[in-house]
């Protein structure tokens, strides 16, 4: 298993303690994936997610930041169980990306 | 609850040291540790399963263990009663003496 | 809830910080994911906006409240260590599964951490702030505890026994802090508002009130 996320004790640096305000991007991911581990939809395992992004501790995932990775393991575990399909959320963020151009 | 778990409250336990393939939730800093049994929590799932959509698993009995902080680091700086407490399942616990 | 600064860094300290490149794909990403789920019935556009509402409506307040009943009523304070769950139903709050308080004394201080990734007791206590889902605290806190309270501003004598609480399963964490000096006689709302996020995680105290 990658053990990236697994991290208690080793070194690291000063904790950066800056305060943020969570943008409408962040809600959303957040209320998405809540919505999808929770009843009365349960379409998916908060293990599930967690499992996704331990997985694919690689290329974009490395410069993701923490709500992006929820983005990208909730497509992943989406796409594995056959929720919704690659092409289609593909065709969809095509047509989002037409429209707003 | 308890009557199932393996572990009376106080028991010393060893976490195994393996590092399994698939999706865990056991931290590396406490595998090969010993510690004591310091909560009960019953029987939960396990991530083991959860984690590639089986949801039909039976659970597993889980505790909250307690590690010193000096049998995890020798070079800790703190006193000697400082703890660190995770939440293990009992498939990753052994007795200890 | 603190928000001091309403920049939009990356956070969560993980290796390289990314840029801000991406970031709008990543919004159509999760905008093209929530169109399709409402078409193909699997979730509500009102449901989304409920959730979000929820998330937005959760903060420190409410696990304040609970401190504050906990200081003033001891009978729901021997419940919440107990048993914070079942505490909590009889408190008004909802099913929230496995639910521990634990509290802070003068022989021991406790602080909570994910080390494993981001739990966080949110129901309670709302969005985790960055530095709790960050890589150095997470690394941290486990390995050098009083150093790290120490950057919170935490000096702890050595009698005091520091306990770390890793969230490694589905059993959430909350911290009771102490009740401070001089708060005899106030209110329970008085009280709550006294008590701050940080010090419900264990990286704070609670301060006496100011004169």
């Amino acid at each position: 298993m990658p053990n990236h996320h697994d991290v208690g004790g080793l070194p690291a640096g000063p904790i950066d303690r800056h305060e943020h305000r969570f943008n409408s991007f962040e809600r959303h991911i957040d209320a998405l994936c809540l919505m999808m581990c929770s009843p009365p939809v349960k379409k998916v395992a908060v293990e599930e997610l967690r499992r996704a992004k331990e997985e694919m501790f690689d290329g974009p995932f490395l410069k993701a930041n923490y709500y992006q990775r929820w983005a990208i393991g909730l497509r992943a575990v989406l796409v594995e169980k056959g929720v919704l399909g690659e092409a289609e959320i593909d065709a969809r963020i095509a047509a989002l990306k037409t429209g707003r151009s | 609850m308890s009557a199932q778990s393996k572990f009376a409250l106080g028991a010393r336990v060893r976490v195994r040291s393996d590092d399994p393939p698939h999706h865990h939730r056991t931290p590396r800093f406490t595998r090969g540790q010993v510690g004591t049994v310091a909560r009960q929590h019953g029987v939960m799932p396990l991530p083991e399963d959860l984690a590639y959509g089986r949801t039909s698993g039976q659970g597993a009995p889980i505790y909250r263990v307690h590690f010193r902080q000096k049998d995890l680091w020798p070079d800790y700086a703190g006193p000697d009663g400082d703890i660190v407490s995770a939440d293990l399942h009992e498939h990753w616990l052994e007795p200890a003496p | 809830m603190s928000h001091p600064h309403d920049h939009d860094h990356d956070h969560d300290g993980d290796h390289a910080p990314p840029k801000d490149e991406g970031a709008g794909d990543y919004a159509l990403l999760e905008q093209a994911m929530r169109e399709l789920l409402i078409e193909k019935g699997v979730i509500t556009a009102d449901g989304v906006r409920r959730m979000i509402e929820r998330l937005d409506e959760a903060s420190p307040a409410t696990g304040a409240r609970i401190v504050a009943r906990a200081w003033t009523d001891p009978a729901f304070k021997k419940a919440l260590l107990d048993d914070a769950g079942s505490a909590l139903s009889a408190f008004g709050f909802g099913p929230m599964g496995k639910f521990i308080a634990l509290e802070n004394t003068p022989d021991t201080h406790n602080v909570i951490v994910c080390t494993l990734c981001s739990c966080y007791p949110r129901f309670v206590l709302g969005f985790p702030p960055d530095w709790y889902k960050s890589t150095a605290y997470r690394s941290r806190v486990v390995r050098e505890p009083r150093a790290v309270l120490q950057e919170f501003g935490l000096d702890l004598p050595d009698s005091t026994r520091v306990v770390v609480s890793d969230s490694t399963a589905e059993i959430r964490y909350m911290v009771v802090p102490m009740r401070p000096r001089g708060t005899e006689g106030m209110s329970e709302p008085d009280l709550a508002a006294l008590v701050h996020r940080d010090a419900l995680i264990g990286t704070a105290v609670v301060a006496p009130p100011s004169p």
